[in-house]
């Protein structure tokens, strides 16, 4: 199993806790975008907050471009080009709309191109332009979800982790969130999303992954997953069966 | 008329003092969530470093600022490798660093006692005991000059922490540790300089109220009330609020001083302490916790 990033028989869990993700192994290709869906609990978050390395995994290995990152540190792993968009708190409500775009280019050392590049994301998110000012916290729920994902277009990393970009947003907010996902995608950075919006989030995506108590189920490419009725009533919930 | 004035700028110059005294406290309280019970003893090491300086070779307090925040600051560093960094990922760290400051406190007392004795100190360059009149108000030039330099310090950590790249990096950390890790900050090399930064500040205060009040090693209990009820009323954490704490509180200690009895003076920092913990317990520019 190679790829551009290769989880191996990864084990994962919090301080004295049970393991909450169990050997479990899955590969990102360049591109790819690959949508990690399974009920609560299931370890999805989990298992990115063990590749971003804010948790490290008890045992196997995360390799990147061929190198093993799983005992490294977060703010490591990140500037070698994996970009984690957390729950919650992506961005820093109490810094200005400024100030959170140069900690996004924070760790770009070329200071020419981290200006470069705050511009590129300023051009296509034009309202972070005219709040440049205004403390990100008191912006709209809208306006602050471009903030998190100029983040992105700033760093233009290898591989993007979004952990439930959908939860807690409003509808509308929620297909802005995804046309920015796709913008992102489209953009060649790959993409490995956790999302209980699981429809949306296969429709994003080129492949499914199916997880459940810690363990893959399987992987199938996404529109499969879509299409299958028994997965449907399974783990997309069979509200969702019309 | 005359008279108010006279003590609001004793009061300012004073609360400039404190300010600096202040802002290295709430700058490692909010980056590190370190409840530094150890920095009053800091400032006081500061203040040893000015006098012995002082002593040894003429030099004068101000001139010796930088030798004081530079011992204190590698001081800072050792105490910060030795026994806040291993800790800093316990579930109680904050609650953990009272006792361990608290100890470190003791001890720092315990050795500045030995090597000088708890006797009275105070730096007495030539323009200690003078003072300048304009018009009908007087200014003592220790306090003048020690409020001057602590508000130049002062700027220029503001300055440092709201434009530099590294003063951003600080600010995003002490919001937010795993945010700030996640767009590439080295959190822990933050944490290390800001403990730094700190004890800078610290041993910089000493050596500017080494010439203004005459101290002695454990002199430094009845500073941490005093500290600490300004990092409370600012805000845990808010360097703003710290400043502006520092500043209204020491006017009004002087108002009460001059007008009252200076015996109460000092009981203004701690009723503003009670009532800000009665009316609005996150400090006057502090967040809400989250």
């Amino acid at each position: 199993m190679t790829g551009l990033l290769s989880i191996r028989n990864v084990t994962a869990g919090y301080g004295y806790g049970p393991d909450i993700v169990h050997d479990f192994s899955l590969s990102l290709n360049e591109s790819e975008v690959k949508c990690i869906i399974g009920p609560n609990g299931a370890g999805k978050s989990t298992l990115l907050k063990a590749v971003a390395g804010i948790l490290k995994p008890r045992s196997g290995d995360i390799f990147f471009e061929g190198e093993n990152i799983s005992g490294k540190e977060a703010y490591q792993i990140m500037r070698l080009g994996i970009c984690f968009l957390p729950q919650e708190r992506a961005i820093f409500p109490n810094l200005t709309v400024e100030e959170n775009l140069r900690m996004c280019a924070y760790s770009i050392k070329d200071k020419a191109l981290a200006t470069a590049r705050i511009e590129a994301a300023i051009g296509m998110f034009p309202v972070l332009g005219q709040r440049l000012k205004q403390i990100a916290g008191t912006m709209s729920g809208g306006q602050q979800q471009q903030l998190v994902y100029a983040r992105a277009f700033t760093i233009k990393p290898k591989i993007i982790l979004i952990d439930e970009p959908s939860l807690g947003l409003a509808p509308s907010l929620v297909e802005q969130t995804f046309n920015h996902i796709k913008q992102i995608a489209a953009s060649g950075i790959a993409v490995m999303l956790v999302e209980q919006n699981a429809i949306k989030g296969l429709q994003t995506s080129g492949y499914g992954v199916v997880m459940d108590l810690g363990k893959l189920v399987f992987e199938k490419p996404a529109n499969e997953v879509l299409q299958d009725q028994s997965l449907r009533d399974l783990y997309l919930g069979k509200a969702l069966k019309k | 008329m005359m008279e108010i004035l006279q003590v609001f700028i004793l009061g300012l110059c004073l609360g400039f003092v404190y300010a600096l005294m202040v802002s290295g406290l709430t700058l490692i309280f909010g980056v590190m969530r370190i409840v530094n019970l150890a920095h009053p003893i800091l400032i006081i090491s500061g203040a040893f470093v000015s006098y012995w300086l002082f002593i040894k070779f003429g030099m004068d307090p101000i001139l010796s600022v930088p030798a004081a925040a530079l011992t204190v600051a590698l001081l800072g560093v050792l105490l910060y490798k030795l026994i806040f960094e291993k800790n800093a990922a316990q579930q109680t760290y904050s609650e953990m660093t009272v006792l361990l400051t608290f100890g470190t406190a003791m001890v720092i007392d315990g050795l500045l006692a030995f090597l000088f004795h708890n006797t009275q100190r105070i730096t007495s360059p030539g323009y200690a005991t003078d003072a300048i009149f304009i018009g009908e108000i007087f200014i003592p030039l220790a306090q003048l000059y020690s409020g001057i330099v602590s508000l130049t310090i002062i700027v220029v950590l503001a300055v440092f922490l709201k434009y530099s790249e590294f003063g951003i990096a600080i600010r995003a950390t002490s919001q937010n540790r795993t945010s700030a890790e996640l767009v590439g900050v080295n959190v822990k090399f933050v944490c290390l300089v800001s403990f730094a930064i700190g004890c800078a500040l610290a041993g910089s205060a000493g050596a500017l109220v080494s010439f203004v009040f005459s101290f002695f090693p454990s002199r430094h209990w009845e500073w941490i009330a005093i500290l600490m009820s300004l990092v409370v009323l600012g805000g845990m954490g808010s360097l703003t609020g710290a400043v502006i704490g520092a500043l209204v509180l020491s006017v009004v200690s002087s108002f009460v001083g001059a007008f009252y009895s200076p015996a109460w003076s000092t009981m203004v920092f701690f009723l503003a302490l009670f009532l800000i913990l009665i009316i609005r317990p996150r400090g006057l520019f502090g967040i809400k916790a989250d």
